[in-house]
């Protein structure tokens, strides 16, 4: 959808109501630097951007950029407002609000705001941005014309699922755990398999339980083997329950356990402290990395500072990753030791609170072990839990160890029908642990193959972003050499073109071939200005992908860099890969605006000149001349010398690029002087050409121009006398100024036809050796030169 | 997801293949999943654990049971 016209009204350095009107045609845009044209274009980015303006977004206005987006002028009462009329007649109405919010109403067909600012809008310190950018940064800034954003959000949405289920099964709590019990399994079975302990409860069973009540699972039948055990063991005497157990107190490992956790609180102590100190430091390096990568798009290492590539980078975090999680292992290890040695003490606990054993106890309290028994009773086995140091390991060695060692003397006198009862209620015990740890280890490969599954299903998904990416890359690349041939067309930089890094994901990347070597970045030989270059070849080709819908491009002041040749043939590229477009070219400068002028088709092609800003009260204008006459003119009041000054810069710009397309020959001059003629050197070898060459229609007849040769020859006076004094003395007056001004800008007139509004070079006549305009009213005969 | 959700069969009958302990409710919605809600925004953490859960129950879920032919 085409543009007709772009109203603001106190947005930006416009105040009351200024239009860029387009017409639906495309249009060159000429201000001097502050003159305003950029508030178009933000007004534009406004809309596209969901009212955010990237270059406001600094730290000075942030996220208020209701400070920075109305006039800083508007007087109260006054309303900010931009309105966008489309071809259609359809419009778009943005007010926004002192509070920096926005409402919009009408042109809901248009659904401007779904256009991509990226594919809408270049800016000049936006030129070379792709390619500066990381190689993430650049398939991000694709991605959208790739048309594979769902799969993008797909492959994220696998990835983090997959670290959900890890996180909700608990894999790595339970692999703890399965390594926690392996070791009383080892106590009680030794090397036994699943099966043979399987069978020894089996024979437990048959000894313990009857026939009838044994059920076919493992667990279950473990768990009616205690219940009978039990049953048996509630038939013994006190003495015999005492026995009992002092025997299941003596079996404790606990000195094995206090061992445990002594050893993982060292590991642990081992790999934390130098990580604390590694990671302040990371922290340290990625702060600085962060604040370089911001302002250079560089890709340093934040812990060496070399330039490496991004996937080197990702590597390294990999390993880094890999290392936290080896110590968050360490952790949760240590947890399950403490966790098995907490369990020891409560069964100590319950085991010596027994009714059954009081009278041992109060035998104990008088052979000097009071104190442990009060510290086993006051024992905080939450506390324990949380923290478990040396200080408590040596409290529970001390006080404990003598009480399992005092159980374990008074048991040895136990019967041995006892003893054997107790030691195979270990052993029902231990078997239900393996049970339980082989249904958890099942749990835990189950969801380890879900995490897998998933994982499987995100790099499919990547393979197949990869695989659709590469043929729309290819297809840009192809627009991208084609573009670059238009503007460097006998440069020694060839192929360039933009590709899928093997060894990467979710990157993009530009490469070349410089005078025949293939190089993997333009960053490595390319100047600034080709980069530019480059820069709007890439943006152009995105945008391009878009032709179909034939929306508007803006293009502000993106040539800045280029050298004369390569920029004048911006305007050959745009006619010929954006003909059908609607194309609003934005500049500063003038010589450029005046060939853009000079070259491109009025038919299709507006060309306007913005008067210098003058305050934010009188904000944006428009100068009614398409020249840029005007900016000289602004100056006439309190400057006329350098209103004078400018009608002779103007005329040298115009008269220069006349003379080239009029063929114009002038003599050779000593190296940079042939680039640094003046007006009147031109002026002066165009009224000796025009005598023979300018003619106008009269009748059926072609005469000598005389009105335009006496025109060139009165300002041509007036520059060598006037226009010097005010480059030179400066003491040319307003009159004067005001004369030589409006002189020099009849001189252009007489190269545009009056009748059919085209400039004399409009057409070139077969073999004739001569230009015209459309319609042959004037024409110059260069061949009689 | 994608303007050909044959691909995303393939993508899962070919995962699940090279997964065979994977039940067929998980696949199931996966496919589902992908065709749908996984490709339209990044969900939210509370929606991944939600969705997590679900996939674990059905890992240990035994696929339907066939009617019998009569």
């Amino acid at each position: 959808m085409r543009i007709r016209a772009i109203k603001l009204s106190w947005f930006r350095g416009a105040a009351d109501p200024v239009s860029l009107a387009l017409d639906g045609k495309s249009m060159v845009v000429y201000g001097e630097n502050g003159s305003g044209k950029s508030s178009f274009v933000d007004a534009v980015e406004y809309v596209l951007n969901h009212g955010k303006i990237h270059h406001l977004a600094h730290e000075y206005s942030g996220k208020h950029q209701e400070r920075a987006v109305p006039n800083t002028h508007k007087p109260k009462g006054r309303t900010t407002e931009l309105v966008f009329k489309f071809q259609d007649n359809s419009e778009l109405r943005i007010e926004i609000k002192d509070n920096g919010t926005y409402a919009s109403s009408g042109a809901d067909a248009v659904a401007m705001g779904t256009w991509d600012h990226r594919r809408t809008v270049l800016r000049q310190d936006e030129v070379a941005g792709f390619i500066h950018d990381t190689k993430g940064g650049k398939y991000s800034a694709l991605l959208p014309l790739l048309g594979l954003h769902q799969m993008e959000v797909a492959a994220e949405n696998l990835r983090h699922l997959a670290k959900a289920v890890e996180k909700q099964s608990r894999i790595k709590e339970a692999r703890a755990i399965l390594k926690g019990g392996e070791a009383r399994r080892t106590t009680t079975f030794g090397s036994d398999s699943d099966e043979m302990i399987l069978r020894k409860i089996g024979d437990l069973t048959a000894k313990y339980c009857k026939a009838t009540t044994v059920t076919g699972h493992a667990l279950a039948r473990c768990e009616e083997l205690e219940t009978a055990m039990d049953a048996r063991m509630s038939r013994f005497s006190v003495e015999q329950r005492r026995y009992l157990a002092l025997h299941d107190a003596a079996q404790l490992d606990l000195k094995g356990h206090v061992d445990a956790v002594r050893a993982a609180n060292a590991t642990l102590a081992g790999v934390a402290e130098p990580l604390v100190a590694e990671k302040l430091e990371v922290l340290h390096s990625t702060g600085l990395f962060m604040a370089k990568l911001g302002a250079s798009g560089d890709v340093d290492c934040p812990a060496c500072g070399r330039s490496i590539p991004v996937d080197a980078l990702q590597r390294h975090h990999e390993a880094e990753r890999t290392r936290l999680q080896a110590t968050i292992d360490t952790f949760n290890s240590r947890k399950a030791t403490i966790g098995t040695l907490c369990d020891s003490v409560t069964s100590l606990r319950s085991t010596l609170g027994k009714v059954d054993v009081r009278s041992w106890r109060n035998e104990l309290t008088e052979t000097g072990l009071a104190d442990s028994l009060k510290y086993l009773d006051g024992l905080s086995v939450e506390q324990l839990r949380a923290s478990c140091g040396g200080e408590e390991l040596g409290a529970i060695e001390s006080n404990l160890l003598p009480l399992i060692e005092a159980a374990a003397s008074s048991s040895k006198e136990a019967p041995l029908d006892i003893e054997q009862l107790s030691t195979e209620k270990q052993m029902v015990s231990v078997a239900k642990a393996v049970i339980e740890a082989r249904e958890l280890t099942d749990k835990a490969a189950s969801a380890e193959a879900l995490i897998s599954f998933i994982s499987a299903l995100e790099h499919g998904v990547r393979a197949q972003i990869r695989v659709r990416s590469q043929a729309v890359v290819q297809e840009i690349s192809a627009d991208i050499q084609a573009m670059w041939k238009v503007l460097h067309p006998s440069d020694a930089i060839e192929d360039v073109r933009v590709y899928l890094p093997d060894d990467a994901d979710k990157a993009i990347d530009v490469g070349l071939k410089f005078h025949g070597v293939r190089q993997d970045s333009p960053r490595l030989t390319l100047s600034e200005g080709y980069r530019n270059s480059l820069g709007l070849c890439i943006f152009l080709a995105m945008a391009k992908r878009e032709a179909e819908k034939d929306r508007p491009l803006f293009l502000d002041d993106v040539a800045v860099s280029l050298d004369r040749n390569h920029r004048g043939m911006i305007a050959e590229l745009i006619e010929k890969e954006f003909g059908g477009r609607q194309v609003i070219i934005l500049t500063h400068d003038r010589e450029w605006y005046t060939e853009l002028r000079q070259h491109l088709d009025g038919k299709d092609w507006r060309f306007s000149a913005l008067l210098p800003y003058e305050t934010p009260a009188i904000g944006i204008r428009w100068s009614h001349k398409t020249t840029t006459f005007d900016d000289a003119r602004a100056h006439l009041n309190e400057r006329p010398d350098s209103a004078g000054n400018d009608a002779r810069k103007i005329m040298d710009v115009e008269l220069a690029l006349i003379a080239e397309r009029l063929h114009v020959s002038l003599p050779y001059l000593r190296a940079e002087k042939n680039d640094k003629r003046t007006a009147h050197e031109f002026l002066e070898r165009l009224i000796g050409e025009a005598k023979k060459c300018f003619q106008m229609k009269v009748g059926k007849d072609y005469v000598a121009h005389s009105n335009a040769i006496d025109a060139f020859d009165k300002a041509d006076r007036l520059l060598v006398s006037w226009a010097n004094r005010a480059s030179h003395t400066f003491d040319v007056v307003r009159p004067e100024a005001t004369k030589l001004i409006d002189t020099c800008e009849k001189v252009l007139e007489f190269f545009k036809c009056p009748s059919c509004g085209k400039y004399v070079w409009f057409a070139e006549a077969e073999g004739a050796e001569l230009v015209q305009c459309q319609c042959g009213e004037i024409r110059w005969r260069y061949g009689r030169a | 997801m994608t303007h050909n959700s044959d691909w995303v069969t393939v993508l899962v009958t070919d995962a699940r293949q090279r997964h065979a302990s994977v039940t067929e409710a998980v696949a199931a919605r996966i496919h589902d999943m992908l065709n749908g809600q996984l490709g339209e925004r990044q969900l939210t953490s509370t929606e991944l654990e939600h969705l997590a859960e679900a996939l674990i129950m059905d890992m240990t879920r035994a696929p339907p049971v066939s009617e019998p032919k009569q």
